[in-house]
């Protein structure tokens, strides 16, 4: 029995013919090309620099960490005291220790970055790193006398060295919250590997002794790293730990800070996400334009024999081509972009979360591979409607483009159900108590399902204005019939302006909303009339503390009526307690210690025990005021009656007296009364203070005094009020610069798809243009037609953007916000929110509108009618 | 004239004396670049067209009469050689003030009919008129006159694809009259219209130029409409071959 | 003399910092600042007058120093086992480090070598540590007298007693011995090592220590009881030019003699004018052997399977002054250490006869300078 062949079938001349179609239409694909492009681009920058900082974090604590597979860890601020490691030697010298001193450091010879001074045993060292392993012995051995017995010797990785010129033998200086410390460079270091460079490429080492000495940590220990190969090893150290003391996985610190940082990175990445979106309308509009364009060719294939499926490879095949081209040329963009942003994501998460220095932008392959991936699947799923189209091409019947049009039109009572739909479910996802990320799934429905109602408003509002435009003559009404004739081309260009720019409103409307809440809240906040603590390392939190001679001075400085210290550290709540009940949790936060309300009791508050100022009770030691942010993040919406803090004694539970609104940190922050704190924790330290001046003192003229009294003393900053304030919001607009640029890239992208479709719109009419023009139309006129067009569309988009965007604001603000970082924001509506946002969209289609007007203004008439 | 912009020079006397040369062409050549190879499509062309004269462009597609309409009309420049309409020469124009000459003399009717979709029926009449500033009330009065001639006066609001070929063309023929031009240019007029259509087109056609003495010029392959003309050219190798026939006078 | 020379513990240090090979992995290039000013140390140069206990603590003024602690023991039914337990001390400055806040400044570098020997099965287990002479990490004191690093301990816990107690992954000894008088070495505890002025040490040693206690090796604990011996020496010296090493035997005789021996290797096979030995009669009279009244011919040689190292392994040893013949042989062939320095030492056996009889002892041997020439 013979078994019949398959039909043989080739796609070889489809192939053919669509190369030529690239050619002669390039300009249309090297747009679409570009919108791909800068879609993925911005997502791959965002991701790079997101993952930059946390691989340069993750690297560096891996660096320190070396083989250690726990670490033990003191709950108070002070570190471990440094004769339980000495009794861990005694005791189970077979387990292998080793003790860390570290604590972060500017060095302004270095660039002056954050660098961390990390204090090591050599003794203790081999087991865990070996980045001091000679190769010389004898060298070796003169090397480990000047480390080892000379005061403030510091090692540096010879990259860093190199970079910023420093030679062996050169002095440095670091600088501690303002303290100045001179140190000698005595060695360098250089590991083989580029992965391990990279890692202590922020790291200052030295003795252990010198570390102490440095960071003003004698007797204590940062922690200790330990490497137990079994469940005894654990046992017998975790035995020797005292109250206070904890053993902890070296993965446990690294998990912290990723989750810390999980919020801000999925918001990142989220906004990148939008800009991949519009492409998406803009491969759409691409390949459906293609695929009408050449119907009537489909048609003739059709008839000589193509099957369908091989028209829909063809159509697919073209765009994962063009996805494809578009990705790559997006990886490399987003490399790029991703060197400019790092430094702006590096500062905000320094500002906020933890001190990490990226020297380098990392780029995993995985992390381009998944570029590259979204980049096609999202060409191909745009491409996907005009692909079965394109499939359905019947072989008698050519279609028109009327036809199409027609059927648009057909369609739109369906497409304002679809939004409806959408639109719900997107309410449904964003009212589920989930997490970020079903949230932003409703948000994406939601701005989605709006690009569906962009044809039938699109029609709508071509109607309405044609009694407006109909004083323009001819041209005012050729121009409102032209957008709804081609309604399948023109709304997707306006559904992708209308994207970017109620992104554009959307965004604004929440930073502006921010920045208010923010004022508000400091100026309430800040009601001492001066401040002083150490410079900081980084710019919006405290690291060091004040000199305990200058607290005591300033404490008793006459002209002051009151005087309120802060100092902090972190601690993890464990516990809510509500009344009967309680939760366990994990949630790191700030414990402030107050003694005295900067604010003088003009603090908001989100609740209120008995609506009472907490401040007496608080300073009783009869509870703490927890942040908004505490309860939030935890998912929670009422207040706890207590919680529970784990502390150097032990946990702690401490009954909640109220709830205060703190934007300062995403991480909860608890405050509780000095005089408890100082007991259980330990910590007599004064990290910074406000000073109320009394009512007959000039506060200028008080800050003059001061800062006479600690002239040359660069451990003492002194600020006003005001001072203090423009830093803060300086802090919040460096914030937000990024998310500024991002939505800047949106609209470049629905730029290009304007662009985009003008460009095919133009390309279908030219034998219309072409009668126009034999009738009598001149180019200036034609020019104007064209202009008014895309000025419509653009006007569209504005339009729809506008109720968008406040959706989309409300959205960010009430719904993403608070999940995100717990702060709950008081919306506020700028009318140049909206009209800027209107003139960008029209500003933005008529720019879009010049190149393909020139194009036509220049067309030979005679082709042009020739052409059918 | 105290004022001589290009536009004023080419403004024509509508009232010149009908044996007075009105058109003139002057050694006209057009070629075409085809990748490496020049086609040469008119070749050294001098003609003369009086006022009200209606002459037939004989000749096979491709020999060069849409070429040689659109040169007259400006539309499209010539190799080398001159084109005057009255006295002014086109080649001399800028690209706008040929679309002004064209818009303000010249009608034009094309094979396809070529309205425009977006328009209504009257507004495409209207159109040529508009786009020369002249306000809409005005226009449309004279446009729904000239429905009424060409007897689509019951369609002025409908859109074009809700029309006959033939009814297209009417309008079209409407539209290309409506500036009250001294010259109508039509290419194949009747090319896609069945026979008993084309007839009754054509006839409206020259009744609606003749009786206003028009000039028309019509490029067309079928030797039956050669007959009403009163004069007959053939293209052919890109040259001008007067036909001489019996019976008509000349 | 005994054993190391200074400088030979900074080259251990050097390597010991290093990592073991086993850390290799990732190496990488580290340069250090040379100190300009090379430390000034006390020199050796003539005798001293020795005070016990003080004597027994370190001596920060000598930039080397260690206490050695070798033992032979067996079990009640005669199974044998040999322990080694040293501590090396190295000054990186002599005087007192610069003072500053923290515990862990220090210019005393510790480190310390431990070994068990198990004869039986012919298993040999040596373990290394390090640590600074600071934060109660390592040290050395006389008052109690108490010699530790980490959890590595010698300690005297009544009058004349001393506890030993060292651990490794597989072994732990706990021993408790018994003090005896120390012996001074060459002339008044004065031993020369080369001609040159400083190239010398004080050097003591107590020998014939009656030792008892436990030895684990991996799971199994033995009681055991035998003969410890101490060496206890410090100095500011290097190795003369042309020595390669040398070869060290404590030989304790079942009669309660002891027997010192050593010999400088020149590159020739040779041994220098300043090798020498001490001899103590079982009544605890000390003879001073030098270079001429003693013979020492290898007999066996041995290669090590790790480093390829060829070791003597069979000696033959006369004293005709003491009418003394013997010949040593190493328990275990393999004793080699492979630490950050390769050497060999271990538990040897003495079979001979002295003035026509017959004597048996026990000790231990120490090889260097066979892997690799010591005079760099």
């Amino acid at each position: 029995m013979t078994v019949a062949p398959a039909p043989r079938s080739s796609n070889r001349p489809l192939w053919r013919m669509a190369w030529r179609r690239f050619r002669q239409r390039s300009l249309q694909y090297v747009l679409c090309l570009l919108g791909v492009a800068l879609g993925v681009a911005m997502m791959v920058s965002i991701d790079l620099a997101n993952g930059s900082a946390q691989t340069a974090f993750e690297l560096s604590t891996d660096a320190i960490a070396g083989r250690a597979t726990h670490q033990i860890e003191a709950l108070a601020p002070e570190g471990i005291d440094e004769s339980i490691y000495g009794q861990i030697r005694q005791q189970v010298g077979l387990i292998p220790t080793a003790p860390i001193v570290d604590g972060y450091v500017l060095a302004p010879e270095l660039g002056n970055q954050p660098m961390r001074l990390v204090g090591v045993d050599l003794f203790a060292e081999p087991p865990f790193r070996n980045y001091f392993a000679p190769q010389n012995q004898t060298v070796g051995l003169a090397g480990l006398q000047t480390f080892l017995t000379e005061p403030n010797a510091v090692v540096l990785p010879t990259d860093v060295a190199q970079r910023y010129q420093v030679a062996l033998g050169d002095t440095l200086t670091l600088d501690l919250s303002g303290r100045q410390v001179p140190v000698t460079l005595v060695g360098t270091v250089q590991p083989e590997s580029t992965t391990t460079r990279r890692a202590l490429s922020s790291l200052i080492f030295a003795d252990i002794a010198t570390a102490q000495d440095i960071l003003q940590m004698p007797g204590h220990l940062s922690h200790i790293d330990l490497i137990a190969e079994s469940e005894a090893d654990l046992g017998v150290v975790e035995a020797l730990l005292p109250e206070g003391v904890r053993l902890e996985t070296a993965a446990a610190q690294k998990n912290a800070v990723r989750q810390m940082t999980a919020a801000f990175r999925l918001n990142l990445t989220a906004l990148s996400l939008l800009a991949l979106v519009v492409g998406m309308f803009l491969i759409y509009n691409t390949v459906t334009f293609s695929v009408v364009q050449r119907r009537p060719l489909f048609g003739v294939l059709r008839c000589l024999g193509t099957t369908p499926s091989q028209l829909f490879t063809l159509i697919m095949g073209e765009t994962a081509i063009l996805g494809l081209l578009g990705s790559i040329a997006g990886l490399g963009l987003g490399i790029v972009l991703a060197r400019s942003i790092v430094g702006l994501i590096t500062q905000t998460i320094n500002d906020f979360y933890f001190v990490v220095s990226v020297q380098q932008v990392a780029i995993p392959p995985l992390l381009l591979v998944k570029g590259l991936l979204i980049g096609v699947v999202s060409a191909l799923l745009a491409a996907l409607v005009p692909a079965i189209e394109a499939m359905r091409t019947s072989p008698q019947n050519i279609l028109q483009r009327s036809s199409l049009e027609n059927k648009v039109q057909q369609l739109l009572p369906w497409l304002f159900l679809s939004w409806v739909i959408i639109t719900l479910v997107g309410i449904a996802l964003l009212r589920v108590q989930a997490g970020l990320i079903v949230a932003f799934s409703g948000l994406f429905a939601i701005v989605l399902g709006s690009a569906l109602l962009t044809p039938p408003v699109t029609t709508v509002l071509m109607k309405m204005v044609q009694p407006i435009t109909r004083p323009l003559g001819v041209l005012g009404r050729l121009a409102p019939r032209d957008i709804v004739r081609s309604l399948s081309r023109t709304s997707v260009a306006i559904a992708a302006l209308m994207v970017a720019v109620s992104v554009i409103v959307g965004v604004s409307i929440m930073v502006g909303s921010f920045r208010v809440t923010v004022i508000q809240w400091l100026d309430q906040t800040l009601q001492a009339d001066i401040y002083v603590s150490p410079p900081s390392t980084t710019a919006n939190r405290v690291l060091g503390q004040l000199d305990p001679t200058v607290v005591g001075e300033l404490k008793r400085w006459s002209g002051l009526e009151d005087v309120v210290t802060y100092n902090d550290t972190e601690a993890t709540v464990t516990a809510f307690t509500y009344g009967e009940d309680t939760l366990e949790i994990e949630q790191p936060i700030k414990l402030i210690s107050a003694e005295g309300d900067v604010s003088h009791g003009q603090r908001p508050y989100a609740w209120r025990q008995n609506a009472v100022d907490p401040w007496p009770a608080l300073n009783r030691g009869e509870g703490v005021i927890i942040s908004e942010a505490l309860i939030l993040k935890a998912n929670l919406t009422d207040p706890p009656t207590a919680i529970t803090i784990e502390s150097p004694q032990g946990l702690q539970v401490f009954p909640v007296l109220a709830v205060f609104y703190d934007y300062s940190s995403d991480q909860g922050v608890v405050i509780l009364d000095n005089d408890p704190f100082i007991q259980l924790w330990g910590d007599q330290g004064v990290a910074s203070m406000g000073l109320f001046t009394s009512p007959n003192k000039d506060v200028d003229g008080v800050v003059d005094d001061l800062r006479d009294r600690f002239q040359g003393r660069t451990d003492v900053v002194v600020q006003s009020t005001r001072s203090l304030r423009d830093g803060s919001l300086e802090i919040f607009d460096r914030t937000f610069a990024i998310t500024q640029a991002l939505r800047f890239l949106a609209v470049i992208v629905a730029f290009i798809g304007v662009l985009s479709a003008l460009m095919s719109l133009q390309l279908e009419r030219t034998r219309e243009i072409g009668i126009l023009r034999a009738t009598g139309m001149t180019p200036q006129q034609l020019w104007w037609m064209t202009l008014l067009e895309t000025g419509l569309m653009g006007t569209v988009a504005g339009f729809l953007a506008m109720p968008l965007g406040y959706v989309l604001a409300w959205i960010l603000i009430y719904v993403i916000n608070v999940r995100s970082f717990g702060w709950t924001l008081q919306m506020q509506l700028n009318p140049s929110y909206f009209w800027q946002a209107w003139l960008v969209a029209i500003a933005a289609a008529l720019l879009a509108g010049i190149y393909p007007a020139w194009r036509l203004s220049r067309i030979t008439v005679a082709t042009a009618i020739r052409e059918e | 004239m105290a004022r001589s912009s290009p536009l004023q020079r080419a403004s024509v006397d509508k009232g010149s004396d009908h044996t007075q040369p009105f058109i003139q062409l002057d050694r006209l050549s057009k070629s075409f670049q085809e990748g490496m190879v020049e086609r040469q499509v008119l070749r050294e062309i001098s003609a003369t067209f009086t006022a009200g004269e209606f002459v037939v462009l004989l000749g096979q597609s491709g020999s060069g009469k849409s070429t040689l309409l659109n040169l007259i009309s400006g539309i499209e420049q010539p190799t080398t050689g001159q084109v005057s309409i009255n006295t002014v020469g086109l080649s001399a124009l800028n690209e706008r003030d040929r679309t002004l000459f064209r818009r303000d003399h010249i009608g034009f009717i094309f094979q396809f009919f070529n309205l425009i979709p977006t328009l209504t029926v009257l507004e495409n009449i209207t159109l040529p008129q508009e786009l020369a500033g002249v306000s809409q009330i005005e226009v449309s009065k004279k446009a729904i006159a000239l429905l009424k001639r060409v007897g689509l006066e019951d369609r002025e609001d409908t859109f074009p694809d809700k029309l006959s070929g033939g009814q297209q063309q009417r309008v079209a023929i409407a539209r290309a009259l409506v500036h009250d031009p001294m010259l109508v240019l039509a290419d194949e007029p009747t090319g896609n219209l069945d026979k008993e259509t084309g007839k009754v087109v054509l006839d409206l056609l020259l009744e609606l130029t003749r009786s206003a003495q028009k000039t028309l010029i019509m490029a067309t392959h079928n030797p039956d409409i050669a007959r009403c003309a009163d004069r007959v050219l053939r293209m052919q190798d890109g040259q001008l071959v007067e036909e001489t026939r019996s019976g008509q006078p000349s | 003399m005994k054993r190391w020379l200074g400088w030979l513990v900074g080259i251990m240090l050097g390597l010991g910092l290093m990592g073991s090979p086993a850390w290799a992995a990732e190496q990488g290039t580290v340069e250090w600042l040379m100190p300009t000013d090379s430390p000034e140390f006390q020199k050796v140069t003539a005798p001293k007058k020795f005070t016990f206990p003080q004597d027994f603590g370190s001596h920060e003024d000598y930039q080397t120093e260690w206490w050695y602690y070798t033992g032979n023991l067996e079990t009640e039914s005669g199974r044998p086992f040999g322990y080694e337990l040293t501590l090396f001390r190295r000054g990186l400055t002599p005087g007192l480090p610069d003072q500053t806040s923290s515990a862990w400044r220090s210019n005393q570098v510790y480190f310390s070598h431990f070994t068990l020997s198990d004869i039986q099965n012919q298993d040999f287990y040596p373990v290394e540590r390090f640590n600074r002479g600071a934060a109660d990490l390592a040290g050395a004191q006389v008052s109690p007298y108490r010699l530790w690093l980490d959890d590595w301990s010698i300690e005297e816990n009544q009058p004349g007693q001393i506890q030993l107690h060292a651990q490794g992954p597989e072994t732990e000894v706990n021993l408790q011995l018994s003090l005896t008088k120390p012996i001074l070495q060459g002339d008044r505890g004065y031993s020369v090592k080369g001609p040159e002025t400083g190239n010398a040490s004080y050097y003591y040693s107590i020998v014939q220590q009656p030792t008892q206690g436990t030895v684990r090796v991996q799971e199994e604990t033995y009681v055991v009881d035998g003969k410890s011996w101490t060496d206890h020496e410090f100095s500011t010296s290097a190795l003369s030019q042309g020595t390669q090493g040398w070869d060290w035997f404590s030989l304790q005789l079942e009669d309660g003699a002891a027997l010192m021996l050593y010999g400088l290797r020149l590159q020739d096979g040779s041994t220098t004018a300043e090798s020498n030995g001490t001899y103590v009669t079982p009544e605890g009279k000390v003879l001073h052997l030098n270079r001429e009244e003693y013979q020492i011919k290898v007999l066996e040689r041995w290669t090590s399977p790790q480093s390829r190292t060829q070791y003597p392994a069979k000696w033959a040893i006369s004293v005709p002054s003491l009418d003394l013949e013997m010949q040593v042989l190493p328990m275990i062939n393999n004793q080699e250490l492979l630490l950050s320095t390769t050497y060999w030492e271990g538990a040897i056996e003495i079979a001979g006869v002295q003035s026509q009889q017959k004597i048996h002892g026990k000790g231990y041997v120490e090889l260097t300078g066979y892997d690799r020439d010591l005079n760099l």
